[in-house]
């Protein structure tokens, strides 16, 4: 049962979580109308970057820079480092969250316990985490991945806990009232359930954990995406980053739709 | 998958999930002492790690020197100016996004054709992660003070509009017809009528945005090397490896949040919605 | 009591005055032709199978829909849509439709300004008219805090304050329960009486229809025409379980049975 007052960590997750799934929904506005936003978008920029030269890149700088970048060796090395992070982080926060999540929404006092906790760490920001786990364990790819995971999970956790909790109760009661026996029980009326849960769980994880690598690198990383970013920032390559910045969402939107697309198909078929 | 409007935007009266079991007089029912003793004891037994392991880590600080440079920390008066600094790029930038997002809202009602354009706009904001999109602003504004608030509004504005364009689709027309029967002129209409309606929509998705608002700010402060706000004393504090202060600014981080959002924001959707029916249970 | 059949169709001194209403959406017609006259201080009950477009006709009588074809007048005013004068009317309407979020005196002071009442009148308005729907002490609650029929109160409450040439009631007790129903019923009558205020009462339930009012107006199944224009035959006061007004109830449901076929909705209560 989720208590009616939520704290502001929870909300903070939630209205990340918000972000993607309303982002989906208004994904489809049409292409001919996406085409004339981003246009319009384009014409605003070009004057703004001319009058606020050199900070603002003009679209054509941004665009050979993007160019630039495709072609450069280097620029797939940090990619795939970063690649590598969003898995690892993806499945680690994905399997915790589930596995804490699920239990928050199957039993009451494991809700009651773990809630403080999980409001906790969702109220610390991003990079504290780095910090802390940089101090703990010194720079390196141990204290990257930890802080990414432990970053993301509280999400999972908490989006799990939600789907988990908008189960059909009366489902429940059908299968103690007919008396389905316990295997039954889980596999033929559990089960079913919560795979919205786990879609979701997967769909956050993910979702997360492209949107906090940048973060995490940045903070602590001579590689990947987000060093790379934080490197152009500061040398005041404006034009890279603008090019890794729309690269890189680009691309990422482009496999968590996919995967969500593939996903989703496959295991809502039951539902159609 | 959550929805916007779950749970605070404005559903009046529900409440969710199986109703309390109902205690006898006097006697607190089982859950509700579970209740109170489970969340203290969880937060209890996170300081008890603290207290115990600190040491074996390299550089955690013992609860006990945390405790004690905490008046000092409190009693400064730099402390309360980056935590000024930050709150008021925090309430400018939500100001602009909230209202941003209801001109988009009421554009998005009013004409079809701007619906489907500014929609692209608010799932662009919504799509581009808070970093980057933290990040690009800096640039575009060379890490001018008008940057900060400007990511925050950035981020907010889709909460808003998205929050608010629901609300208002959900609107029952009774009432308006109610209004234009009784010949309520137009601005009558707007304040007694829409406004107050729209009001527990728009405070819902604030109080969403508003925590992430928190969350992002600290990243920009940190990212835009900013010399005064809280995410510039996180920075330094850690860059100069003195983990007492990254605690004591993590713990008051934490604390303005939690007043903010019980104090302030609760208190005032409160106040705007004492009309509603207490909830049955 | 008058008992002959129909009024005098005197435009002049009408109340109400509707005369070859036609009413067509898009080619479709909604009403075929509505002729009704209503005179001061009546209380004349528009009774009509669902779908035959009885809220159409109160939309133009609202004045929110204009007229295809004919005339309606409102206290001499000619109602023609949107675009025209506003008519000078109260409406209560099925649901209580009072604003959740200002109290009940706020609700009526609302309505009281947009009529452009005087405000040094509006307190002893308000108190009176609460006063007459016997709910005074709830002056300052907020709707939600009421019970169905309180709120249903201050909604009628509402439409007199106003003084209206006419006061127009869609459905009114059809959400209630019953037991409240039966005494709102009682209680409309008593302030009828009271007020002298012109009454339009749009109901699906025959014996109710028959308790309430002077007239009865029978609508046929959409498009709308006037079955008949029907005079209560029974002498006030009246009681509800009285076997005369059962009688009366099923002289009408045998009128209307044929006209609406079982698939209109007829309410004859059991008793």
């Amino acid at each position: 049962m989720t208590a009616p007052v939520s704290p502001p960590g929870n909300r903070a997750a939630r209205a990340i979580a918000d972000r993607d799934s309303v982002g989906a929904r208004l994904a489809h506005a049409g292409w001919t109308w996406q085409l004339l936003a981003l246009g319009l978008l384009l014409l605003a920029w070009w004057p703004l970057s001319i009058s606020m030269e050199p900070w603002v890149p003009t679209p054509l700088a941004t665009g050979e820079s993007i160019v630039e970048l495709l072609g450069d060796g280097e620029f797939y090395d940090d990619l795939y480092a970063t690649s590598r992070r969003i898995v690892t982080a993806f499945l680690a926060a994905g399997l915790a969250g589930v596995a804490i999540g699920l239990w928050m929404g199957l039993s009451k006092l494991a809700e009651q316990f773990f809630a403080p906790v999980v409001a906790i760490a969702l109220a610390i920001p991003d990079p504290v985490y780095v910090m802390f786990a940089v101090l703990t364990f010194g720079v390196g790819e141990r204290s990257t991945d930890l802080a990414l995971v432990v970053a993301v999970t509280p999400f999972v956790v908490n989006i799990v806990r939600a789907s988990v909790a908008a189960r059909d109760p009366q489902l429940d009661e059908l299968a103690r009232v007919y008396r389905f026996g316990a295997h039954r029980r889980y596999r033929d009326v559990l089960l079913p359930q919560l795979v919205p849960a786990l879609l979701a769980a997967g769909r956050t994880s993910f979702a997360l954990s492209w949107k906090i690598v940048v973060v995490v690198e940045g903070m602590s990383q001579p590689t990947g995406i987000g060093a790379a970013i934080l490197d152009s920032f500061n040398l005041l390559r404006t034009r890279e980053v603008f090019a890794y910045a729309i690269i890189f969402t680009v691309v990422m939107q482009v496999v968590e739709q996919a995967g969500v697309r593939l996903a989703t198909r496959r295991a809502l078929a039951w539902r159609s | 998958m959550t929805t916007l409007q779950d749970q605070g935007t404005g559903s009046p009266g529900e409440v969710r999930g199986a109703p309390a079991p109902r205690a006898r007089r006097g006697v607190p029912s089982r859950r509700s002492v579970a209740g109170v003793v489970l969340p203290i004891m969880s937060v209890g037994s996170l300081l008890l790690l603290w207290a115990l392991f600190y040491d074996s880590t390299r550089f955690l600080p013992s609860p006990g020197s945390v405790v004690d440079e905490a008046p000092e920390f409190l009693s400064d008066g730099e402390t309360w100016d980056d935590v000024y600094v930050s709150l008021r790029r925090l309430f400018l930038g939500l100001g602009a996004g909230v209202a941003i997002g209801v001109a988009f809202a009421t554009l998005m009602r009013a004409n079809d054709r701007l619906r489907h354009l500014l929609s692209v706009y608010v799932g662009i904001s919504l799509r581009v992660p808070s970093t980057i999109a933290a990040i690009m602003t800096l640039v575009a504004f060379k890490r001018a003070e008008f940057g900060y608030p400007a990511v925050i509004a950035f981020i907010t504005f889709p909460f808003v509009s998205v929050g608010l364009s629901d609300g208002l689709a959900s609107a029952d027309r009774r009432l308006d017809d109610m209004a234009r029967l009784y010949r309520f002129g137009p601005v009558t209409r707007f304040r007694h009528v829409l406004a107050p309606f729209a009001a527990p929509f728009i405070f819902g998705a604030l109080r969403n945005a508003h925590a992430l608002a928190w969350k992002v700010i600290v990243v920009v402060e940190i990212f835009g090397a900013a010399e005064q706000g809280i995410g510039s004393e996180f920075n330094f504090a850690f860059r100069s490896f003195l983990l007492v202060d990254l605690m004591l600014w993590l713990l008051l981080f934490m604390t303005i949040l939690l007043a903010l959002d019980y104090g302030a924001l609760r208190t005032i959707e409160r106040y705007v919605g004492r009309w509603r029916p207490a909830p049955r249970n | 009591m008058d008992l002959t059949t129909a009024s005098d169709p005197s435009a002049g001194t009408s109340v109400v005055a509707v005369d070859g209403l036609g009413v067509s959406y898009e080619g479709t017609p909604a009403i075929d032709r509505i002729d009704l006259h209503v005179e001061p201080g009546e209380l004349v009950s528009i009774l009509g199978p669902s779908g035959c477009g009885k809220s159409t006709m109160l939309n133009v009588l609202a004045g929110l829909l204009a007229p295809s074809a004919g005339h309606v007048a409102i206290a001499g005013v000619e109602v023609a849509g949107p675009r025209g004068p506003a008519p000078d009317l109260g409406y209560v309407f099925q649901d209580h439709r009072l604003l959740p979020w200002r109290t009940v005196r706020r609700n009526i002071e609302l309505a009281l300004a947009a009529k452009g009442v005087p405000k040094a009148e509006w307190g002893e308005r308000i108190d009176r008219y609460l006063g007459l729907l016997k709910i005074d002490r709830f002056a300052g609650s907020w709707p939600l805090r009421l019970s169905g029929g309180q709120r249903q109160r201050v909604s009628i409450a509402r439409a007199l304050a106003v003084e209206p040439a006419m006061v127009l009631m869609d459905e009114p007790l059809s959400t209630l329960d019953e037991v409240t129903a039966r005494s709102m019923r009682q209680e409309l009558l008593d302030v009828w009486e009271r007020t002298g205020a012109t009454i339009v009462f749009v109901t699906h339930s025959i014996r109710e229809a028959v308790f309430l009012s002077d007239r009865i107006v029978i609508l046929s199944q959409g498009p709308a025409t006037v079955v008949e224009d029907y005079r209560v035959p029974l002498s006030r006061p009246r009681w509800y379980e009285d076997p005369a007004l059962a009688q009366v109830e099923a002289e009408i449901v045998e009128k209307v049975l044929d006209r609406w076929g079982i698939d209109g909705t007829i309410e004859a209560e059991a008793t």
